[in-house]
């Protein structure tokens, strides 16, 4: 297919609730090029995602003027789900983009909608998987499947339908080096394929040598363009000026952190810091044989940041979960600095956990009352102070569901404050935030810190895990494999190298994870 | 040994059509719940016959341990009525009624659990679709397949989440559990319908008025055996209704 396949004209759209939208946009993107939309959360770019889709203003109410033709089409006067030939698109959140339970009617799912004679559409879900590395897994249940492999499952039932479009928003926020690795290589066959990809995105390097047209969006307008020459060419400083991650590979592994080494403030002589140990954490799923988690020794030193890294389905959740106390299946202490051994039910106490998925942990009616909720004891100006000290003072009183999502995270760090309690757990506490955001979680994160609080981060993301990280440890399949502080020479590229793609090596589909290995509670 | 659900798509001779399995389980909850057909002995001996095949069905599906140990259980109820019957007091009649009462729905219950532990959403929607049922009904019951797990799989995330902040049956907070349950959990219900259906739209649901199918799904030898049966049961019913048998 040659030609315009996405003509934006004049295109407003304003959604009826009042959330910021699209203004006067006027583009269009040939067919077969690889188009990332990037900005600030807020910019307009999944709206734009969404004017391709239909989904607005068919799904999202809202006013829609001027014309977006997509693939010949006018996507006002055809419904969404007509334009399923033309368009299909990657969400965000793997767990919620499933209709069905396990992967062959999954793939089979678009083509059932679209009526194909069912051998045909058994043949292309064969020749799907086949492409896709899924043959195995095939007749296995979605339920069992880790987040990577969730997202391949999401690009291949697109696929099957063989759109010339295909939208992807956000679609790497919960995926780790590999997974991101195996998406690139998706992209780069959809490329070569000849469809037109359209990606909002705010993690960009994974993308480096595929783009063809970069946009930067600002307050619902495309403010700057360039050609996927000038994009590789970005300066870093122009990059930075501009608010974005890291657009090629080489920007993402030069980022140099001026941190000075952490140095315990409590250190009698030069081998006792005090720090918390991990002893004998073992977890092992029912019906498995292997432990998928097994840590004999691991030390988490007092007021520092610890960072949890490794692949999806290494254990890093379930680590978690583990030094949380939340699983009775999981044994092993924890050895205080001053000796003390916690059991599982007195991690529950010293130990709060700052989800991934924040909407789980905010319980009650107020900002103030989920605060006051995790003090030991209620105390209105302690919370208040909590609240002023992170920007919340003036949203005391709403209702924390009411809020946007960094809001709501950061609702959930305050809660976590007031708790009181000496160790805080942060689970992958940037995924899907823009460089500014990520930069503002990570000071936060960096403060309590050196406010004496031990932190321990779970997390894929490159440059959130250079910002805060004073120690690194690394899980390979539920073991300890490295350990050691960032400041150390080779620290950063130890750490780069755990969790950048390599994009050289040829696009592997690693990462597989036998189900029993799967990250807990994800 | 667990009471999973999650449905194994079934192979070879012990395949049947789902449209046979909801005849099946309706017939079984016919007259083994309900029990029409009253008191006449061969009623009874048919009812025998149902709860056999109903055993021998699940063990057949690859849920054999389930299906041993519910027949001990059934088998115990049975042994343990024929020892209290002879009892007297108020005693005797609360085992009398409890026993009954499992006796009567365990059959129906395992019954259901076949019915679901082997039929996959997508064969159920389109022999319900060749049964001329409007996707208006099809589509919801088949959400309901994907919806369930994800609930529960929320409810224990928000459980762990609430013990985590110090919300538990012993803690200060204690009256206000169930408020604080429901917020999250409603909140992340709808989130999690509301992407499900984007997700669903853009790939084409709704697009046509007939969907097309890859469950491979018709009527063969189980199933003529089963469907016997079924209709054996009923003519039985009207035979002793209408005084013909005894």
């Amino acid at each position: 297919m040659t030609g315009t396949a996405i003509d934006f004209c004049h295109v407003s759209f304003a959604y009826a609730n009042g959330a910021a939208g699209l203004r006067d946009t006027t583009i269009a993107f040939d067919a077969g090029q690889v188009i990332v939309l990037c900005g600030a959360s807020g910019c307009g770019k999944t709206t734009m995602t969404r004017l391709i889709n239909a989904l607005a203003p068919q799904y999202f109410p809202g006013i829609l003027h001027g014309n977006v033709t997509v693939a010949g089409v006018d996507t006002r006067t055809t419904d969404i789900a007509t334009l399923a030939e033309h368009v299909g698109s990657v969400f965000q959140n793997p767990d919620s983009q499933f209709f069905t339970m396990n992967v062959r009617d999954e793939l089979a799912f678009a083509c059932e909608n679209l009526a194909m004679p069912p051998d045909l559409i058994r043949e292309r879900v064969e020749s799907t998987a086949r492409a896709y590395a899924l043959t195995d897994l095939l007749d296995r249940p979605l339920a069992d499947m880790s987040g990577g492999q969730r997202q391949r499952v999401a690009c291949a039932a697109i696929s099957v339908a063989r759109p010339p479009i295909v939208v992807l928003d956000e679609p790497t926020s919960n995926l780790d080096a590999t997974s991101i690795n195996a998406l690139r290589g998706i992209v780069a066959r959809w490329k070569r394929e000849g469809r037109t990809v359209v990606i909002a995105e705010h993690r960009l390097s994974w993308l480096d040598g595929l783009v063809d047209t970069a946009l930067i969006l600002d307050g619902g307008r495309v403010v700057r363009r360039f050609t996927g020459q000038q994009w590789r060419n970005l300066s870093d400083s122009e990059r930075l000026h501009l608010d974005l991650r890291p657009v090629t590979v080489q920007q993402l592994r030069s980022i140099r952190v001026s941190r000075h080494p952490h140095t315990p403030t409590h250190q009698a002589d030069g081998n006792s810091s005090p720090a918390y140990h991990v002893n004998g954490f073992r977890y092992r799923y029912r019906h498995t044989r292997h432990d998928t988690l097994d840590i004999s020794d691991m030390t988490i030193p007092c007021g520092a940041v610890t960072t949890v890294i490794g692949l999806n389905g290494a254990g890093k959740s379930t680590f978690a979960r583990c030094l949380q106390g939340l699983d009775r299946r999981c044994r092993g202490t924890l050895i205080a600095p001053d000796g003390a051994r916690l059991q599982a039910r007195q991690r529950l106490d010293a130990c709060t956990t700052v989800l991934q998925d924040v909407n789980r942990e905010l319980f009650t009616e107020s900002v103030l009352a989920e605060v006051m909720l995790s003090q030991p004891c209620e105390n209105e100006r302690a919370a208040l102070d909590i609240l002023d000290s992170l920007g919340l003072r003036q949203l005391a009183d709403r209702h924390p569901m009411s809020l946007s999502g960094g809001q709501k995270q950061r609702v959930a760090i305050a809660a976590a404050i007031a708790s009181q309690r000496p160790i805080i757990i942060v689970d992958e506490p940037t995924s899907g935030l823009d460089l500014r955001h990520m930069r503002e979680v990570s000071s936060l994160i960096r403060g309590l810190a050196e406010r004496g609080r031990t932190i321990v981060a779970v997390t894929h993301d490159p440059e959130f895990a250079l910002e805060v990280s004073d120690y690194v440890a690394q899980l390979v399949d539920g073991r300890l494999a490295d350990w050691y502080p960032v400041t150390t020479p080779g620290g950063t590229a130890k750490l780069l190298d755990a969790l950048v793609p390599d994009c050289d090596s040829p696009l592997s589909h690693a990462g597989d994870q036998s189900p029993s290995q799967r990250d807990a509670g994800q | 040994m667990t009471l999973t659900i999650s449905p194994i798509a079934q192979h070879g001779m012990l395949r049947c059509d789902p449209r046979t399995k909801l005849a099946f389980t309706l017939t079984v909850g016919c007259f083994c719940l309900t029990s029409a057909g009253g008191d006449a002995p061969v009623m009874q001996q048919a009812r025998g016959v149902l709860i056999c095949c109903t055993f021998l069905l699940l063990a057949g599906s690859g849920r054999l341990k389930q299906a041993l140990a519910m027949g001990l259980f059934s088998v115990a109820c049975v042994g343990l009525a024929h020892v209290t019957a002879h009892w007297h007091g108020t005693a005797a009649w609360f085992s009398t009624m409890s026993l009954t009462m499992w006796m009567q729905m365990l059959p129906s219950g395992v019954a259901a659990y076949w019915l679901m532990a082997t039929t996959t959403a997508s064969e159920l929607t389109s022999a319900l679709q060749r049964m001329h049922i409007p996707q208006a009904v099809t589509i919801p019951l088949a959400v309901m397949f994907r919806f369930f797990p994800t609930a529960a799989e929320e409810q224990r995330a928000i459980n762990d989440a609430m013990r985590m902040r110090g919300v538990h049956i012993r803690g200060r907070k204690a009256n206000r559990m169930l408020e604080y349950r429901v917020v999250p959990l409603v909140a992340n219900m709808v989130r999690i319908g509301d992407e499900l259906t984007q997700a669903a739209l853009t790939r084409g649901l709704g697009a046509r008025t007939e969907r097309t199918s890859i469950a491979r799904i018709g009527f063969h030898g189980l199933d003529i055996v089963l469907l016997t049966a079924c209709g054996a049961c009923c003519a039985l019913w009207a035979l002793t209704a209408f005084g013909v048998l005894s």
